[in-house]
Order: structure tokens, then C-alpha cells, then sequence
């Protein structure tokens, strides 16, 4: 099991990461979301032991990563942006694998490279980013190890590598029974493939339980307002979002439940219907509600201050 | 194997359940079959492996599937045709309501026999 305990990271006097907890078990895929600096890469490089985590502790098994070779070998990282030795070939970069990490598979990064078809013979600096991720991703997984941490793996890769790359890593996770933990910005990969999600927001943990949970918070709902729908229903404290084409509104609202339903019959819908809400919905929807929020209570610390 | 109807207001798992037990009554899938992993079929169809996993939990209680360990999941070897009491009655409450409506319109026994027989038919033929 990967620990990571009441984590904290700041750079100068800039806090990055606060407070974060999460555990990822064997045979999991964990996923990590937020917006741009929410802390997502930082706490990845505390979690591999690139940095050394201002408080709190990272543990594999019990044991600290930080500047521990032994635990270091069983956990495979792709950074969001990944630089080897400029001269070196695909082949000569393997070779180095081999003699870092004993565990290393050369039969599988080939098998590998048979599906991503990197051309072994030509220097790393040469390629494009898409590729270079393509290389990182081979190389980490022939470690074979334990966990993989992943930093926006998909970035740069192109549709067919990209579908690719999510049917290894379950092969992956379910052969070998590994844990990931995997930040992303592409919500419809990670929400086909995670158990359980972390969402971390101005360097904090906002939200943290299984996917499931999370796409049930809140529901996306279909409803038939046969003479429109009044001002009442756009005011439901409900209601988080709404928009309509003709007479057929689609609203997202939380807690969503028979009352609801009924309170809307109230209000002339003739129809209510729940549908599936994707996980880029529910996300861009709290970020906005939360933001709103923000700007009304600012509101009313503007207003109390005129009050004053 | 399954495909789902995203706009539906039923379930996700529950359409999964229902259609693989469809699959199975026409028999499509035989018993033995392999059936995709939970990972695999939520990449497949776009969804949560929660979601399969529910899905494959109940399929596995009504002894529909069988998981084995380091194998995968497959159709169970004898599929037992004992009614659930329960869902039974469920089923009856549901058909009053629609043979209702059958006779609203006009329909007599006859032909709603008639009408049952062809469904009935069209889920054993393969």
C-alpha cells in the first residue's frame, strides 16, 4: 500500500500542498484532478521522493520513499515532461534501464514497442513529445514495479496511442495487480478507468472517495416544461445549472432525490427524467458553483463593509 | 456484448445485468464463455469500473457468472432456473399496470396472449 500522510510543500512561501492525504492499494487506479496549480505535480514529486515533503510522510508498506533506493526501484514514475539523455538512442537508454533496475523486462518494453513503435535506433532528441511520452511510459512499466505514478500521461499523445496506452495499463493493473495513482486533465479517460478519485483544489483536498460516489453527487436531469419553465424553477437552490431548447430543459442539480422530482412536478414539468452525467460535467460544474459561491460571499463582504 | 443507452433512465449496471442476462437466454453467451474483465468492458463502454463491478457483483449473486481467480469471469456452468419469489411478485405488480393500459386499448386476453407468446419466442430463438 502507498501512504501519503498529511503531506505539506511549499516553495519559498508559496504553499502548494496542504494537508493531503490518500492511500493507493494494490490492484487500484486512483485519480488525481484539480485545476492548473492546484498541486497535483507537486504532490507527485513528494510521492516519488523527488522532494522531500515539508511535513507529513509517504510510506510504501510501511517504509519512507525519500531517499530510499530500495522502495525508489518498486515504484515507476512518468513525469509530465520527461527528458533523457539527449544522445543517446531508444536502444542505449534501455541498456541503462537494465543495469539501473535488475527487474527490468527487455522482453516487454519489446512487446511494448511492437503495439507504440518507437524507432530504437535513433537518438531521444529527435523525438516529438508525443513519442518521448510513448518512451517513458515503456521504460517505467518494464521495471515492473509495484506502483506507477503518472503525471498527465496523456498529454501529447495522439487518439490511437492514447487508447493504446489505457488498455496496457489495465493490462497492467490487472495482471500484475498494481496501483496507480494517475493525474490527468482528460476526465473521460481517467473516469473509464479509476476506482477511486482525489480533487484537489488551491492546493488542498476538496473532494476525495470512489468514482462512483462522485458521479452521484450530482445528477443531470432531463425535464419538460410544456409552458417553460418560471423564474421559481431557475431559483431552486437546487439547481446548479440550467438551459433549455424548446420546451425541454436540462438542469444539474444536487441532491437530487422524489422530493425534488415532486417539487418540480409542482412547478409544471410534465416529464423528469435522470440521465448519466460525465465526470467533465460534474467537475467544470463544481468549479463554477464554487466560484459563484465565492463571488457572493464577496458580495456580502463588500456590502457589510459599506454597512459599516 | 452490451450496449448501453446512455439516455435512459434506468441504471447503468442494471442495463448491463439485464443484457447479459438476455444474451445468456438467447443463448449468445454459453456457459463457459469468457466475458470481458470489469476494467476491460468499462473501457469498452465508457463508464466506471465501479459501475461494472456493481453490475457483475449482482450477475455473480443470481449465480449468472462465475469469477475465478487469476482466470477471469465467465458464464457459470449450470444456470439454475429456480424463480425468486420476490421478483416475482415485482414482475406481476408491473404487468398489472401495463395489461391495463393493453385493455384500455382495446386489447382482449387473446391477443395479449398472443402477444406474450411472440416476445417470449423472440428471447429463446437464437
Amino acid at each position: 500500500m502507498l501512504e501519503i500522510k498529511n503531506v505539506c510543500k511549499s516553495y519559498n512561501k508559496t504553499m502548494a500542498v496542504q494537508d493531503v492525504s490518500l492511500t493507493v492499494m494494490p490492484g487500484e487506479i486512483h485519480g488525481l484532478i484539480g485545476e492548473n496549480s492546484a498541486g497535483k505535480t507537486t504532490l507527485i514529486k513528494c510521492t516519488v521522493g523527488i522532494f522531500r515533503a515539508d511535513k507529513g510522510e509517504i510510506l510504501y508498506d510501511g517504509k519512507p520513499v525519500y531517499d530510499n533506493p530500495e522502495v525508489k526501484e518498486k515504484i515507476g514514475y512518468v513525469a509530465d515532461y520527461n527528458e533523457y539523455i539527449k544522445y543517446y538512442t531508444v536502444s542505449q537508454m534501455v541498456y541503462m534501464y537494465e543495469k539501473f533496475y535488475p527487474a527490468f523486462n527487455k522482453e516487454k518494453f519489446n512487446d511494448f514497442n511492437q503495439v507504440f513503435q518507437l524507432p530504437v535506433n535513433k537518438r531521444i532528441m529527435s523525438f516529438s513529445k508525443g513519442q518521448k511520452m510513448r518512451l517513458a511510459f515503456m521504460l517505467e512499466v518494464s521495471k515492473e514495479p509495484d506502483y506507477l505514478i503518472l503525471d498527465e500521461p496523456t498529454s501529447g499523445l495522439d487518439p490511437v496511442a492514447k487508447a493504446k496506452f489505457f488498455e496496457l495499463l489495465i493490462n497492467e493493473v490487472e495482471q500484475r495487480e498494481i496501483g496507480v495513482l494517475i493525474s490527468s486533465h482528460n476526465l473521460d479517460g481517467l473516469e473509464k478507468i479509476c476506482d477511486s478519485v482525489t480533487m484537489m483544489h488551491g492546493s488542498r483536498v476538496e473532494r476525495q472517495m470512489s468514482m462512483e460516489d462522485m458521479k452521484s453527487e450530482l445528477c443531470k436531469l432531463n425535464v419538460v416544461f410544456e409552458g417553460g419553465a418560471g423564474k421559481k424553477v431557475y431559483d431552486l437552490p437546487q439547481v446548479l445549472r440550467i438551459s433549455n431548447v424548446g420546451s425541454i430543459y436540462t438542469m444539474i442539480v444536487k441532491d437530487y432525490d422524489e422530493d425534488f422530482a415532486k417539487q418540480l412536478k409542482e412547478h409544471g414539468a410534465s416529464l423528469v427524467e435522470p440521465v448519466d452525467i460525465s465526470l467533465e460535467e460534474l467537475f467544470v460544474v463544481l468549479e463554477e458553483s464554487k466560484g459563484r459561491s465565492k463571488m457572493d460571499s464577496d458580495k456580502k463582504d463588500v456590502s457589510a463593509i459599506k454597512e459599516r | 456484448m452490451v450496449q448501453l443507452d446512455y439516455k435512459s433512465s434506468k441504471p447503468i449496471y442494471e442495463q448491463i445485468v439485464e443484457q447479459v442476462k438476455l444474451n445468456v437466454m438467447k443463448q449468445y453467451l454459453k456457459s463457459g464463455d469468457a466475458i470481458p474483465s470489469v476494467r476491460k468492458l468499462a473501457l469498452e463502454l465508457s463508464i466506471t469500473p465501479g459501475t461494472v463491478a456493481k453490475a457483475y457483483q449482482e450477475l455473480e449473486r443470481q449465480q449468472i457468472i462465475e469469477t475465478i481467480r487469476g482466470k477471469g469471469t465467465f458464464i457459470a456452468g449450470e444456470i439454475e432456473l429456480k424463480p425468486d419469489e420476490k421478483k416475482v411478485l415485482e414482475i406481476k405488480k408491473c404487468l398489472q399496470t401495463e395489461l391495463m393500459e393493453l385493455k384500455m386499448m382495446g386489447y382482449d386476453l387473446k391477443k395479449v396472449l398472443k402477444m406474450v407468446e411472440e416476445i417470449y419466442e423472440e428471447m429463446s430463438v437464437c
